[in-house]
């Protein structure tokens, strides 16, 4: 098979799988019906009229107070963090650097669970009583916050490590580090810290476990009441436009004006340990008190917490769950390196494309919910029942949603590869396959790896679509913590909370004990 | 009329702005020919067409008398029987000696492991490198890499060598030795070079024609002895100092 065959191949698979449903699901709710069926004008006229409802607009309202408000908080945090490891001499920072990670292992829904127990009304063993509610708006935005701020931390940290330290250096001569870091460093690496937190927006806006566990209606929890509740198929995807038309053109701010504005390059001149800020005993006593304790409360207090009110009874729960851990176990796995396979081809053969972002990165603007709706209003056909009512719709979930995730791991290893390296291998008359197996797959080895981890924790942790699209039979570990929370059994939604952060840890930890050159990438 | 070696005509090529106008020039068999020119001149997009590495917008492209590229004709780089050694060498860093001489030879379709160890022993006896086969390119010199580098090309076993500034990263001492070596491998194998560089000391020595280009136009082409006898305009005069 010749590059084109595969090319065309890899693009029509990312086709079908990926884009087909999304465009299926809004064509078919706003053309086809409206042509053939006039019923349907009336239903879509009422579903339009949603909007003007003031509760809708209201939640509307409360959904993006709930995603900025993060992106900002997150911004706060993460940015501080990033420089203190960076670009200041605070000691411990190897250490704390691989610690402020651990809150992205943790997903945010297990999160809000803890602080629940911590804080709410669940649990009974460590409760502390409050004067206030904390099932508000302020807790999600604090919760969330907690559990993405690793997201802006590693994007800043890369974009600093990565800036070409002659642009510090000349400055050096004439200007104090202070002066640098505030009028040469933050300004080149602005255009990251702002991805940083367009990333965090994005994902906050079609954030479901949050918002759902602690009573907030936004808009997410509105699309899946509307559809799981009232089989209210139209209102559901028209309910989403707002959310899904907000992040896309997020997405399209991204690709054109915000991507090409990188002053961050891959250079050989590191500037790790140029121009590092000496601080003061006091600064640093006052550097270390800010990190450990959002570290604390990002994952030792969830952690902890969960921990105790499990009363450790994790054989118990390993018992209970044993199938849906299984389940879940061998979904990520075969999802992962499904994903790991596909994300490395498009990554390939997206590499010199200038708008391929906007393609890739389509299914993040897509609440998970609707992504749910649309695998299941595309594969629910007597034609597809094999894909229908099997193991397949839940490993096409996990590609639907994480696909973007991983090819946005890959892509970074494979850009460095030297364009040179494969053209040697092509003027040396290898093929296209010798070429990706022999030159490029070794090369991007490390990236195959960290990409492969990466779709396997979100797999793992993945609810809001495998709630709706899960066949009978087959139920995940996340399902089951969701649906013994109604039950109010804090003793084993704890219990198997721990087991899933020990699922999700593991991996992890044995990548970067195996593979310590990516602790220093990271 | 359509000479052996590589005969380039009208090529044009652009890509946020105009690089190539209407290129027509060629290059003799088994001899060195040095393409000189200030940086963005095109000579690098030039070997590239050349390789076939780049499509040219417009013009033809002639390799022993057979067509490689026109308009209704485009032969892939790894069918035009070329070798490279680009400016950054290109090295896998994941190979060892043998092995990036064992992945050319694969390709060219020997899979005897025997005949693949004494086809590498051969080509590294040309570049010094036999008693090196399993040591890995970030532990050679800078002159060590090049010479992986010209081995790796020789190994493919193709008369026409594209080199882009090759040396342009080592010493002037090395550099001297290296062109040496270039010029005796040249003569011994009956090679066509072509030589890209910007330095004019680095090739006029060596090459039996220099073309010199600037802003993507020939400026002059002819024979070294000729050009800096009679150097077509001040640029070139200022150039060449």
């Amino acid at each position: 098979m010749n590059e084109r065959s595969i090319k065309f191949i890899v693009l029509f698979l990312f086709f079908i799988i990926i884009i087909l449903p999304i465009l299926n699901l809004f064509t078919s709710i706003f053309s086809i019906q409206l042509f053939y069926d006039s019923s349907a004008i009336n239903s879509l006229v009422n579903s339009i009229s949603f909007f003007y409802d003031p509760r809708l607009i209201t939640i509307f309202a409360r959904t993006l107070v709930f995603a900025f408000g993060t992106a900002v908080l997150c911004l706060c945090m993460g940015v501080p963090i990033a420089f203190l490891f960076e670009k200041t001499n605070i000691p411990g920072k190897s250490f704390l650097r691989i610690i402020s990670y651990l809150p992205l292992l943790i997903p945010p829904y297990i999160s809000t669970i803890a602080w629940m127990e911590f804080l709410g009304t669940r649990g009974d063993l460590i409760h502390l009583s409050l004067p206030f509610s904390i099932y508000n708006l302020h807790t999600a935005i604090i919760i969330m916050s907690l559990s993405m701020f690793p997201i802006v931390t590693l994007l800043t940290s890369l974009a600093i490590r990565n800036l070409d330290s002659k642009l510090e250096e000349s400055a050096s001569l004439i200007a104090s580090k202070k002066n640098i870091l505030s009028k040469i460093t933050l300004p080149l690496i602005k255009p990251q810290i702002l991805i940083a937190g367009f990333f965090v927006f994005i994902l906050t806006l079609s954030e479901y476990g949050v918002p759902s566990m602690l009573r907030i209606h936004t808009y997410s929890k509105e699309i899946f009441s509307q559809f799981s509740s009232f089989f209210n198929l139209e209102s559901a995807v028209i309910l989403s436009l707002p959310l899904v038309l907000t992040a896309i053109l997020l997405i399209t701010f991204y690709n054109f004006g915000l991507k090409d504005k990188s002053f961050v390059t891959i250079s050989t001149n590191s500037n790790r340990k140029t121009n590092l800020l000496e601080l003061s005993k006091l600064q640093k006593i006052a550097g270390l008190v800010f990190m450990i304790s959002i570290i604390i409360l990002a994952f030792f207090i969830p952690v902890t917490v969960l921990i105790l009110e499990s009363k450790l009874k994790l054989i118990e729960a390993l018992i209970l769950a044993q199938n849906q851990i299984f389940n879940s176990l061998w979904l990520a796995l075969i999802g992962a390196g499904l994903m790991t396979i596909s994300a490395f081809f498009i990554a390939y053969f997206s590499k010199n494309s200038k708008h391929a972002d906007l393609f890739i990165l389509l299914p993040i603007a897509i609440p998970s919910s609707i992504l749910g709706i649309s695998l299941i209003y595309f594969w629910n056909d007597p034609l597809s029942n094999l894909i229908y009512t099997t193991f397949i719709i839940i490993i096409l979930g996990y590609l639907i949603q994480f696909l973007p995730f991983v090819i946005k791991t890959i892509s970074p290893f494979l850009s460095q590869i030297s364009l040179s390296m494969e053209e040697s291998a092509k003027i040396a008359r290898a093929g296209f396959l010798r070429r990706i197996l022999k030159i490029e797959l070794p090369l991007a080895k490390q990236g195959l790896i960290a990409g492969f981890v990466v779709g396997f924790v979100l797999c793992l942790r993945e609810l809001g679509a495998t709630l709706l699209i899960a066949p009978p039979g087959i139920q995940t570990l996340p399902c089951r913590i969701e649906t013994l929370m109604h039950y109010g059994n804090a003793e084993m939604v704890s219990s198997l909370s721990i087991i899933l952060i020990l699922m999700i840890l593991i991996p992890v930890v044995m990548l970067l004990l195996t593979k310590k050159e990516l602790i220093s990438k990271i | 009329m359509i000479m052996e070696g590589i005969k380039i005509i009208g090529i044009e090529k652009h890509f946020e702005k105009k690089i190539l106008f209407d290129i027509s020039l060629e290059i003799e068999k088994n001899k060195i020919t040095g393409i000189l020119g200030p940086s963005g001149s095109g000579k690098t997009t030039l070997l590239r067409i050349i390789s076939g590495l780049e499509i040219p917008d417009k013009g033809a492209i002639y390799i022993n008398k057979k067509c490689v590229c026109s308009e209704k004709i485009f032969i892939e780089p790894e069918k035009r029987n070329l070798g490279f050694v680009f400016q950054d060498l290109g090295l896998w860093p994941h190979m060892n000696i043998k092995e990036h001489l064992d992945f050319v030879l694969e390709s060219k379709g020997i899979i005897n492991s025997e005949q693949k160890e004494k086809e590498a022993v051969k080509i590294l006896k040309l570049v010094k490198l036999e008693n090196y086969l399993k040591i890995y390119p970030h532990q050679l010199s800078g002159g060590e890499k090049q010479r992986l580098a010209i081995a790796r090309v020789l190994a493919q076993d193709s008369k026409i060598l594209l080199l882009d500034e090759p040396f342009s990263n080592l010493d002037p001492v090395l550099k001297k030795e290296l062109k040496k070596e270039l010029v005796a491998l040249q003569k011994k194998m009956k090679l066509t070079i072509v030589y890209i560089t910007h330095n004019p000391s680095e090739i006029f020595d060596i090459a039996d024609k220099i073309i010199i280009l600037k802003d993507g136009r020939i400026m002059q082409e002819g024979k070294p002895k000729e050009i800096l006898k009679k150097p077509k305009n001040k640029f070139i005069k200022n150039f060449l100092i």
